[in-house]
């Protein structure tokens, strides 16, 4: 499991928490994760998710 | 928004650079942008800090999260500065602008734009009655936090808006003994409604937050009653625009400085967005409307006739219950519909015309964040 953060604002990722909130479950791979998802806390799409991988 | 300044010139790539002031997230973020629009054209981005890229919302999240300063630095200013292919000057400060000449003043310097934009951001507002305080606003500013914590016996917060209550947080949840007293009656005023408020600071008071407000404890007296026990002070009671460069350089200014939905400032191939920027009567001091702006700019400086129009914009405060504010109804009349209980609340801000303007949501609520902002959208252009 991974974590990526968003070079935009610093909201980081877990793959292993995922974002139950926005419907997004526990374990999901980065991968996996809608194209048209945006960063929850900049609205950053996610094809210029400049995530990095953090851990 | 109908101000519209100066002529809208035909935006082409002059061959002077292009120059921004500020290497904040709004300097930044339009340097990304523009980049995937225009891998060439010349830009020297300037900056009074060292220039590292950290994300500044972390800022009050980051002593909890067991981060120092420079763990929260994502790039240096030479990562960034080769990342995007743009010259970057660090610890130094734009002087003053002539707008006839088209250039900048640094210490030593004089440097020419084609077209500029100010990043600059804001300043905390300073508090009479403690000028030596700490106030958090830049990454320098944590560096110094952290030092100050170590010789402190607890910390003092003045100021319950989003900045204060977050440290007040963060402080809390690592140990630390806190006090947190605001001018109002009670936290998070502006943003929430009474219940809401009130099981956020039951939260915070779980944790051994002490809070007390000006009706109970005049200001004078926690501040006196802090510098005796040495407690640091720490202040977030606002931001204001540091408008003097602006002023002087003959751009319009009130609360902030003034440009159009297109960025444009009172003068001609000056632009200016993020925390400095008024568009039209509102500042916009958060990271959405931010991004939002720079990713709209380096549309238009690139070429493209396009202008900017505000949206909702939720904010997410790093608090018990994850609150989520959705622009709080701006002097509208009407009334809160809420549901929910402790730090489970959801409410809906209802005006008298019957339409939804305004909401929050706490804890499992939060998960309802893409239906209210639809219904809020909704409403809005019914
Ligand atoms: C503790 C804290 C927590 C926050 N949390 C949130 C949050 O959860 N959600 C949210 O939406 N927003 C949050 N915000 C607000 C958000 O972080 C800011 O609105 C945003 O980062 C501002 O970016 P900016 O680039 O406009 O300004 P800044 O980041 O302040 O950048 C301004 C830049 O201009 C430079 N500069 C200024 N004057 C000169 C000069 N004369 N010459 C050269 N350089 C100059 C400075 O050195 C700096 O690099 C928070 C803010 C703080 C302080
Ligand atoms: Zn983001």
């Amino acid at each position: 499991m991974r974590k990526w953060q968003c070079i935009v604002c610093g909201w980081i990722y877990d793959e292993a928490a995922g974002v139950p909130e926005e419907g997004i479950a526990p374990g999901t791979a980065w991968d996996d994760i809608p194209d048209d998802w945006v960063c929850p806390d900049c609205g950053a799409g996610k094809d210029d998710f400049e995530m990095v991988e953090v851990a | 928004m109908s101000e519209q300044y100066a002529n809208r010139q035909q935006v082409q790539a002059p061959d002077l650079p292009l120059v921004i002031v500020g290497s904040g997230l709004a300097g930044y973020t339009l340097v990304r942008e523009f980049r995937k629009l225009d891998a060439e054209h010349p830009i020297i981005l300037i900056t009074q800090s060292d220039g590292s890229f950290y994300p500044k919302p972390q800022l009050s999240a980051a002593l909890g999260n067991q981060k120092s300063a420079d763990q929260l630095v994502m790039k240096s200013a030479a990562e960034m500065a080769d990342s995007l292919g743009i010259e970057i000057r660090t610890q130094e400060r734009v002087l003053s602008i002539d707008s006839n000449r088209k250039c900048l003043h640094l210490t030593q310097e004089e440097i020419p734009f084609g077209r500029l934009v100010l990043a600059m951001g804001a300043e905390p507002r300073e508090l009479k009655e403690a000028m030596n305080a700490i106030s958090v606003n830049q990454l320098a500013d944590y560096r110094r936090f952290r030092e100050t914590l170590t010789q402190a016996s607890g910390v003092t917060i003045i100021g319950t808006g989003l900045v204060g209550c977050e440290f007040a947080y963060d402080l809390a949840r690592s140990g630390h003994s806190v006090r947190l007293w605001g001018a109002e009656d009670r936290i998070l005023q502006r943003f929430l409604p009474e219940e809401p408020a009130r099981a956020l600071e039951k939260a915070l008071e779980d944790l051994g937050v002490q809070i007390s407000t000006a009706s109970k404890q005049p200001l004078a007296d926690v501040v006196s009653e802090a510098q005796t026990a040495n407690r640091m002070l720490l202040t977030s009671i606002g931001l204001e625009v540091d408008k003097r460069l602006a002023e002087t350089a003959g751009l319009r200014c009130r609360r902030g400085i003034c440009v159009d939905q297109r960025f444009q400032t009172s003068v001609s191939d000056i632009f200016a967005i993020g925390d400095c920027a008024e568009v039209g009567n509102t500042l916009y001091q958060y990271i959405q409307p931010i991004t939002s702006q720079a990713r709209t700019l380096a549309q238009i400086l690139s070429g493209t006739d396009t202008h900017w129009e505000t949206d909702w914009w939720p904010v997410t405060i790093k608090l018990p219950g994850n609150p989520m504010i959705f622009m709080p109804p701006a002097g509208a009349q009407g009334s809160w519909e809420q549901e929910g209980s402790a730090l489970d609340l959801k409410g809906v801000f209802v005006d008298d015309n019957g339409k939804a303007s305004g909401a929050y949501l706490l804890g499992q609520h939060v998960k309802e964040r893409a239906s209210i902002l639809a219904l809020l959208k909704e409403q809005q252009t019914a």
